[in-house]
């Protein structure tokens, strides 16, 4: 298994759910890692209190990424501390689930604003120190590429990543830049506890594995995805799903 | 609420079929550094698939079982003979890289013989760990551009991403995993031999062709900590494809 030696990590939304289990898999794999967070500097702090336990260095950074005053300030900084940023992973999402017509205006643009917007000035603002040193991986967490009712918003921002990565790739590539989409089916984390329970039950039927992800998993393929072990991969979505989104892609349900 | 992993999800044995070729012998040295016992199986290339045999042996655990029947006749009782030879089989990579003048027509049956020897295997897998793991390891078409090797590859990709998805479901019931790796130009001895100077794709955006230890190392993640992960397609291509289709 490739390490992360040596290598700088930013993890957006990294205080905690999937994101905080991709802080701590990077950070074992001897990666420092930045832990990026809006409001939730309790759980940013609890995170970097169980890294530094785990042996792995890190540090917290409090930055909104729709603000793209704050994004540019935030890399500086890392540039200036560390001269050099190796893995971005863009994973602040947020949920603002209504059925379409109960969906106000601001349900659709808040949540465009932080998964696609964010992802674009975080991935802008990194590009321009990995071209410096011409390498870097930038992975961006979108989720299960299966549509869900009262979703719209979060379906459209999560499906633009995918168009997102596939076009940077080609034109950070030759850069030493690769970049990757993964995406989630259900997880167990603190957001997901949100979604109400005739929904999970259906969850449960439609996944070949009849089981929910554990954040480790998705933790560990990040991992793989950052390090050199994957150095071939860019511009692809790769879903971690139980097999949900096989059984929609072939049967259609 | 079940989020939790299985437990008895330890994978000792792997068998790695079309094992005799550049491709097989990096596989192959990936699993066994990894501490696996690794059954190599290559009936069209039984001398290659020896000399990795020995080669790898002064690493681990290997086995050439190449003499064993396994794709013809009852496919679950020459699987379960295998198995009884490893101790136990945990995984099942299937390999291609064409094979010489006869590509075109070993594609032929490729994919159907593929599709027998995984319903069998899930079924032999089934009996030692209740998170086992398939791969099947293919080509885009990419490094053979408009021929009718070329062809034949993306009919079979077309077959075997079909395969990958819908066996995902039936195989799940078995607690057995399967995932599909494409790998587009590769850089491996016996591609270049057949890949023409038609070849369409002459470089990627990461300026890079997947060598044999990139389908290893990626192999190795697949069938030793994806839990989670199964019905998937993963295109290996240095970002050659980004913009254009998915499987």
């Amino acid at each position: 298994m490739a390490t992360l030696d040596r290598r700088v990590a930013l993890v957006t939304g990294g205080s905690r759910g999937l994101g905080r289990a991709v802080v701590l898999e990077l950070a074992r794999r001897g990666a420092h890692v930045v832990i990026n967070y809006r409001r939730r500097e309790q759980e940013a702090r609890d995170t970097l209190e169980q890294l530094r336990s785990d042996g792995g260095e890190g540090s917290v950074y409090r930055a909104d990424v729709t603000d793209p005053q704050q994004v540019q300030r935030m890399f500086q900084d890392v540039f200036e501390r560390h001269r050099r940023l190796d893995i971005l992973v863009n994973n602040a999402g947020i949920l603002r689930d209504a059925y379409f017509l109960l969906m106000s205006a601001s349900d659709w643009w808040e949540v465009l604003d932080v998964d696609l917007n964010g992802v674009f000035h975080c991935s802008k603002a990194a590009v321009r120190i990995m071209a410096g040193h011409r390498s870097g991986v930038i992975i961006n967490i979108g989720s299960g590429l299966v549509a869900q009712l009262g979703q719209v918003n979060h379906n459209a921002a999560k499906l633009g990543l995918v168009g997102f990565s596939r076009a940077l790739a080609r034109e950070v590539g030759p850069k030493g830049i690769r970049v990757m989409h993964v995406a989630p089916g259900f997880f167990k984390t603190e957001m997901s506890e949100t979604l109400n329970k005739s929904l999970i039950d259906a969850t449960y039927q439609l996944t070949p594995l009849e089981r929910w992800g554990a954040p480790p998993e998705l933790a560990a393929l990040v991992g793989f995805l950052a390090s050199d072990d994957a150095r071939c991969f860019s511009g692809q979505t790769i879903a971690i799903d139980g097999g949900r989104g096989a059984v929609e892609a072939e049967y259609g349900l | 609420m079940s989020g939790d992993l299985s437990d008895d999800t330890d994978v000792q044995a792997v068998l790695i079929h079309g094992a005799g070729t550049s491709l097989g012998l990096a596989v192959g040295r990936e699993f066994v550094r990894r501490g696996m016992t690794v059954a190599l199986y290559d009936a069209a290339r039984p001398a290659r698939t020896a000399a990795i045999a020995r080669e790898l042996s002064a690493e681990g655990s290997v086995l050439d079982l190449s003499e064993l029947p396994l794709d013809e006749g009852d496919v679950e009782l020459n699987l379960a003979g295998i198995a009884g030879r490893c101790g136990r089989l945990d995984a099942l990579v299937n390999l291609f890289v064409p094979n010489g003048e006869n590509g075109v027509a070993d594609l032929q049956s490729y994919a159907l013989k593929l599709y027998q020897r995984d319903l069998a295997a899930a079924a032999i897998i089934a009996l030692y760990n209740n998170n086992g793991m398939i791969v099947n390891q293919f080509l885009l078409a990419s490094s053979f551009a408009d021929t009718e090797l070329g062809h034949c590859v993306a009919a079979a990709r077309g077959a075997i991403a079909g395969m990958t998805r819908t066996l995902c479901v039936r195989h799940a019931r078995l607690g057995v995993r399967v995932n599909g790796l494409l790998v587009g130009l590769l850089d491996a001895p016996e591609i270049k031999v057949l890949a023409s100077e038609r070849v369409l794709a002459s470089t990627t955006p990461l300026r890079r062709w997947a060598e044999p230890v990139d389908v290893a190392k990626c192999l190795a993640f697949l069938v030793l900590d994806s839990g989670y992960i199964t019905g998937q397609l993963w295109v290996m291509d240095g970002g050659l494809t980004a913009g254009g289709n998915g499987p």
